[in-house]
Order: C-alpha cells, then structure tokens, then sequence
C-alpha cells in the first residue's frame, strides 16, 4: 500500500490518539463514534470534501481505530488516512450508514456500554441522528461527548502553528491587493480574482466560508450576498478574508473608504475599532479568560460611545475547518469562563455597524497566545484608508 | 424601508409561497418551521452566508411569514428579503435560538396544532434538533416535512433556468481555460487561479463546495484534497467544477491526459464514458423515472465492460445551494422512481476509477429536461483529451 500523503507526522497523529484514548477512559466511555470531519482529520489526516460525503469514525480505548464509509471513497482514505481498518457501508436507498455503524459496534462487543457520540456537529444532522439513535436502539448507550476532541484541538501544536503562519502569511497578501485595488469604478468581481488568485497560486485551501465582501449598503451586512457590484465615490467596503492552508485557517478584516470626502463619523468609528483591537490584543494573555477578552473589547467601544453598538462576538478559535465555516468554538462572549493558555489561536474582529446613517467600520487581525503577550500572524493597516 | 436585492419578482416569490400554503392545507398542517437556507432563499429571497449563520422562518396556512434571527443578521434581511416580519432572538450563552422558536409558536396561537419541521439539513444539527424538541415539547405537534419546498424547487421556472444558463456559460469557459493550461510541468494552484478568475470577473458565486480536482492518483479521489502539485507527462487531471449565479450551480467534468504516451486503458475508459454520457443524456425525457437514467448509464458501461466499475450514482439535480455542497437530491440511482418533468435540471456525471491500474476517466455535462429531449447547458470536449 502507497504511504498516504500526510501532513503531520505519524508520531503526532499516534500521541493525539493516545490522549483521545486517555480521556475516553476518564470519562468512563469505552469508545467513541466520530462524525465531524474536522476531527476526524486531526485524528488521521483523512482529507475530503467534508459534510456532504458521509465519513464517520470509531475510536475505542483498547486501539480500536475504524473508518466507516462507502467504498467510493476508500480512495480518500487510502490517500490520506494512516488508519487502514476499513468498515464499509453499502449505500442504496433501503441501507442506511447507520446500519454499518451498528454493525462496528458489534464488531468491537459494544453491547451494553458507553460510548461517545458527536451530536454538535454538521456531520450529523437532526434526521441523521434520529437514525443513529433508531439502529443503535439499546445496544449500547450513546453518550454526547461533541467537544471532547474540539477542545483538545483548541491548543496547537508547533507543526499546526507552523500552517496557521503560513495561512496568515498568504491572508496579508491577500488583503494588500484588496486595498490597492480598491478605488472608485472598480469591480468587486475583478478585485475577488486577483484576490483568489493569490490564495490557488500559493498553494492555499479556498476559504471554508464565502467571504463576507461588500460596498455600500451590502458593507454592513458583514455576510456574503450574491452580485458583484461597483466601488463608488465616497463608498465604504468590507473585507472579512480567510483562506485555509493545509486546512488550518486565517483570517484579517478591514473596512476601506473611497474619498474624496470621508464622514467624520468612520473617523470616529475607525479609532473606536483601533483601541477596541489593541485591547483584544493585550488581554490575548495565558490565565486570561476568554470573557475578559470580550470585556476589554466592549470596555474600549463604550469609552468611544459605541456602547449601544456592541455585537455579541468579536472573534473566535481558528484550526482546520471545512465549509460552511471556518468558525470554531470557543467564540469570544461576555462571560465565557474559558481560560486562555500557550499555543491557542484566535481571530478578533472590531465591527460596528450602523443602521441608522448606514455606516459601517471594521478591524480584524489573528494571533497566536504565547507564554507571554502573543504573536500577530495576520495584519491590516492601523491608519484610516481612504482611495 | 429600503428596497430589498431580490432575484425574481415579488409576484414569483407570491405565487411560491401559495403554493406552499396549499401544500400544508393538504398535509392538515398549520405551518411549517425552515431551516434550510436554499428554501428560504426561494421563498423570500434572504441572502446570506449559509448554514454557519442561525436562520430560521415560520409560514403558516393563514399567511403568517416571519423570519428568527438576531439583530447582527437584520442588515441581511432587510439587504435581500421580502419578508420584513422579524422575530428577534437575542443570544447568549444561554439562550437557544430555540427559546424564539417556541415564541413565534406562540405568537401565533399554534398549541395543539400540527406544524411541518425540517430534520434533513444542515440548518439542523442532530444538538439543534433535541434543543428545538426540548424548547417545543408538547406545546404542538412537529411533522417532519423536510421534502416538502425541495420537491417544488426540482421543477425550475424560467427565471431560475436563465440562471442556470448562465452558470453554465461562465462554468464552460472556466473550463476551457482549466483544459488549454493543464500542460506537463504546470503548477495546479496557476490553472486553479485562472479558471476561478473567469468566475469572478463574470459576476459568478464561487462554488458550494471544493472542487474535486487533482493530478496523479489524486485524479481517482474524486474529491478535493489540500496541497496542489505539478502537472506531470502520462499524468491524469480530474476537473469536477462549478460555479453559481445567483447562487444557481452549473457544473462539469472531464479527466484530461497529458502525452506523450497515451495508456490504451485510458481511451476504453473514454469510450465508455462518452457512450454512457450520451445514452443518459437521452434518458433525461419526461415520464422516465431517475432510475431510468441511472440504468442507462449502467447498460452503457457494462457493455463496454465496466459493469464491475458501477458508482451508485451517476449525477444529481442542481438548483441554488449554498456551501458545504452544490448537490441535491433526487440523486440519479438505481431504482429511484421520481419521474421526469420538463424544467428539471441534472448534471450528469460518467466515472470510472481503476484502483489496480491507478487509472480513471470522466465526462460530466448539465441538462434542462425540455417537453422532448433536452437543453444541454454545460459542454465538455467529447474527444479524449491528450495535452
């Protein structure tokens, strides 16, 4: 069998699985069915479309370690996975994957214990799991273990910040063909080429999200909307860019004006957004919890009046994902109790939006948290833009 | 209020949510709850990032129409939506969108009442459906109605059919470019750039999900993979691509060779798949069932010799969707006994992958079922390609 096409060392891939193994058996679980491909990839390297191609994966404590699929995409597997146990699933209309998920829970003598199962993920939906739960029935007791393995996930290793850096390095070029191209009469569909071309040419992943772009009034729904349109005169246009690299996701943000004449109001928004990120930035500490990286972003938007304007996010953990987001929990909210260490990655964006006078402002940059303070692995502009 | 973007007219957008309406009267049910993107879109037009972003609607049979969504995705209602009847969720750590589900029940007196759900999408992880049964509990009675708008959405209107059309223009061109660049030494990630150019700079969306494209027996994949290498003599490319307009996808495929020499396996292969793609392309005629189609293919390839080669599905209707995937059901499969109508659309794709040989061959092209026979919207060189 050709050697699959890795991108971790299986060493690393061996110890991930011992500490998933570890924790499995803290919990007092015998194993652990796995429907999210995210995980799935940081266990094995499988490497596929994602949701849409029915993937799943059981990890017992005793070294099981089985992939379920159909036998059209064993080559994936045989491409990518350093597992080679294979259990496949026949697909027709009457054969439902859970039938050969049942069937591997009685290969490995499941009957009557406790094993994980992933319900918070796009990997299962309501009808998959309703599925699942119906071939399961009382064979053994199915326990919602989704973040387990997300939350070992959420500290990198040094191969894993090593592709961060690399996405982010691909983003910050990115982002400065956006802003120089973007003048008055240009066409967002010729800025979105060169854009995508800078990404495809270095070798990076399309982002796993459509990236939310936009003039004018579609610059304050900070969400992607279909038609390309012209830059005005006096127009404000968001950028909220990722792309993956290896999968492993960056991303940065930015609001840029075309003059001649700027609000005074985007003057005032803009040093709003500037402290609010720096904020972020210094209180992106180990021992910090994530909701006092919220608080300090709220506290510098309240000091420039903007206290009514405050979203409920601004930001979130950053990994190898596969669309529809490249979003991954823990998000930034008020409150979150999550304490912050070493190694952890996160994107923060300072949004305001206004509906009233239809304006909008933005700054987003991504950083790695080291032992001390925390390196800036995607940059925009700290200075207003106006073209 | 500003004027929403909308793709169709208001009287389309009336004329579907009627027949909704009816559809539910006949059901005896009361309403239904979506949160399917793709069928929120048809049915008021809200644009949006997908599946990442919480969405959900009520219809109901006396004209009820509300959106749920937090204020941070208002901008995106108000951008694109004929529906201006919002029910806000405010969210928090612990506050379910579902809590707002349960309110619009409420709102509109449905206790006792029998009201549709959708639990076959991605807008409904397998978590989001206990939360929604835990929020709901026993204060109506929820169907699974997950078919229900997905059955209307099959047969396309004219409107929807110029869209595909026009998918279909900028998809052919794109793969024009892709075929004219895949030369011996040329770098994936530079055709990748230039053939998702010519999407952009047509106004196009970019694709639901990653293509499936690669060199080498990365070709027999399938299915996207990270990392981009060089094209090499006697190599295989695999192009499964596509784009949207107006997020309506238009897709195809082809495997092209590069010489000097050309592997007789190779020019069976294609063989085959030109003579399976132009049998199921006159399969494609109303009052034929899917399954016909996919017999077609089948008796194409088994008379060639590849019977043992058979995937379970040789395509699968398109329509607007967003990421993670451009396919929808009905899949073209064995005994699938949806019956052809004039206005459906199918991309149709001929597969075969040899994993002794490590060889693999593919044409794919998209189809408007007419009254008789149909309009081919997407093209790919029947030759076999030699480069």
């Amino acid at each position: 069998m050709p050697e699959p096409t890795i991108y971790f060392s299986r060493e690393e891939f061996a110890e991930r699985q011992a500490r998933v193994r570890a924790e499995l058996s803290e919990r007092g679980l015998h194993g652990m069915l796995l429907f999210k491909i995210e995980d799935i990839y940081w266990l094995t390297g499988l490497d596929t479309q994602g949701w849409k191609i029915f993937h799943a994966l059981y990890i017992g404590v005793e070294g099981q370690l089985t992939h379920i699929t159909r036998s059209a995409d064993v080559p994936s597997i045989e491409y990518s996975s350093v597992c080679d146990d294979v259990h496949l699933w026949i697909d027709s209309l009457d054969n439902s994957p859970f039938n050969a998920v049942r069937e591997v829970l009685e290969r490995f003598n499941l009957k009557d214990k406790r094993i994980g199962v992933q319900h918070d993920t796009y990997g299962l939906s309501s009808r998959m799991g309703q599925d699942l739960a119906a071939a399961v029935g009382d064979y053994c007791e199915l326990i919602d273990a989704s973040d387990m393995v997300r939350l070992m996930r959420v500290v990198k290793s040094p191969q894993e910040l090593e592709y961060l850096r690399h996405a982010g390095r691909i983003m910050d070029q990115v982002m400065i063909k956006a802003i120089d191209m973007t003048w008055p009469n240009a066409y967002e569909g010729d800025i979105w080429a060169e854009m995508y071309g800078i990404i495809l040419r270095f070798g990076g992943d399309p982002p796993a999200a459509q990236w939310p772009v936009g003039s004018g009034d579609k610059a304050m729904l900070v969400r992607y909307a279909t038609g390309r349109n012209m830059i005005g005169k006096n127009d404000q246009v968001t950028y909220e860019i990722g792309c993956g690299y290896r999968h492993y996701h960056a991303a940065n943000m930015i609001a840029v004006l075309t003059g001649p004449r700027v609000d005074d109001r985007h003057r005032r928004m803009h040093y709003a957004c500037l402290e609010a990120l720096t904020s972020v930035q210094d209180a992106l500490r180990p021992g910090n919890t994530i909701g006092e990286v919220f608080q300090a972003h709220a506290r510098a938007f309240t000091r420039h009046g903007y206290a009514h304007a405050l979203l409920n996010a601004c930001g979130y953990t950053m990994g190898a994902t596969w669309s529809p987001s490249w979003m991954e929990q823990p998000l930034i909210l008020r409150d979150n109790p999550f304490v912050i260490q070493p190694n952890m990655a996160f994107f923060t964006h300072m949004i305001l939006v206004d509906r009233e006078s239809r304006l909008t402002m933005s700054l987003g940059e991504q950083v790695i948290v080291l032992d001390k303070g925390n390196e800036i692995i995607t940059h925009v502009p700290h200075e207003l833009i106006v073209h | 209020m500003v004027q929403p973007n909308i793709h169709f007219t208001r009287e389309e957008f009336a004329q579907r949510q009627t027949r909704v309406r009816a559809a539910l009267s006949d059901k005896g049910l009361e309403g239904m709850l979506l949160f399917k993107i793709e069928d929120m879109y048809w049915l008021c037009g809200l644009d949006t990032q997908g599946f990442v972003i919480f969405h959900a609607m009520y219809i109901g049979v006396n004209g009820e129409l509300t959106h749920i969504t937090r204020s941070a995705d208002v901008p995106s209602i108000e951008y694109s939506s004929i529906c201006d009847d919002i029910h806000l969720w405010v969210d928090s750590v612990e506050n379910s969108p579902f809590n707002a589900v349960r309110e619009t029940l409420e709102r509109f007196n449905l206790k006792g009442k029998r009201v549709g759900v959708q639990h076959d999408t991605f807008g409904l992880t397998s978590k989001m459906g206990r939360d929604l049964s835990a929020a709901v509990g026993d204060y109506c009675e929820l169907v699974d109605t997950s078919d229900l708008i997905r059955l209307m959405r099959v047969v396309k209107t004219p409107r929807e059919l110029e869209y595909i059309r026009e998918a279909g223009k900028i998809i052919d061109r794109a793969m024009a470019t892709g075929i004219e660049l895949t030369r011996a030494g040329a770098y994936e990630g530079d055709i990748l750039a230039e053939m998702h150019n010519v999407i952009w700079r047509a106004g196009g969306d970019p694709p639901a999900s990653h293509w499936p494209v690669g060199s080498g027996n990365k070709a027999l994949l399938v299915r996207y993979a990270t990392g981009r290498g060089t094209v090499a003599e006697n190599d295989q490319i695999t192009y499964e691509i596509a784009c949207g307009f107006h997020h309506y996808h238009a897709a195809n495929m082809v495997a092209v060779t590069t010489g000097p020499k050309v592997d007789d396996r190779h020019r069976r292969m294609h063989e085959a798949c030109l003579d399976a793609l132009t049998s199921v392309q006159a399969a494609l005629r109303p009052g034929n069932t899917v399954g016909d189609v996919f017999n077609a293919h089948a008796e194409a390839l088994t008379r060639h010799g590849y019977g043992h080669a058979l995937l379970k599905a040789c395509g699968y209707t398109m329509g607007a969707t967003w990421a993670p995937s451009w396919m929808e059901q009905p899949m073209i499969v064995g005994d699938n006994p949806l019956v052809l109508e004039p206005n459906m659309t199918f991309f149709t794709h001929m597969i075969l992958v040899d994993r002794e040989s490590g060889l693999t061959m593919s044409l794919g092209e998209q189809s408007i079922v007419l009254e008789d026979g149909v309009e081919v919207v997407t093209h790919v060189p029947h030759e076999l390609i030699v480069n």
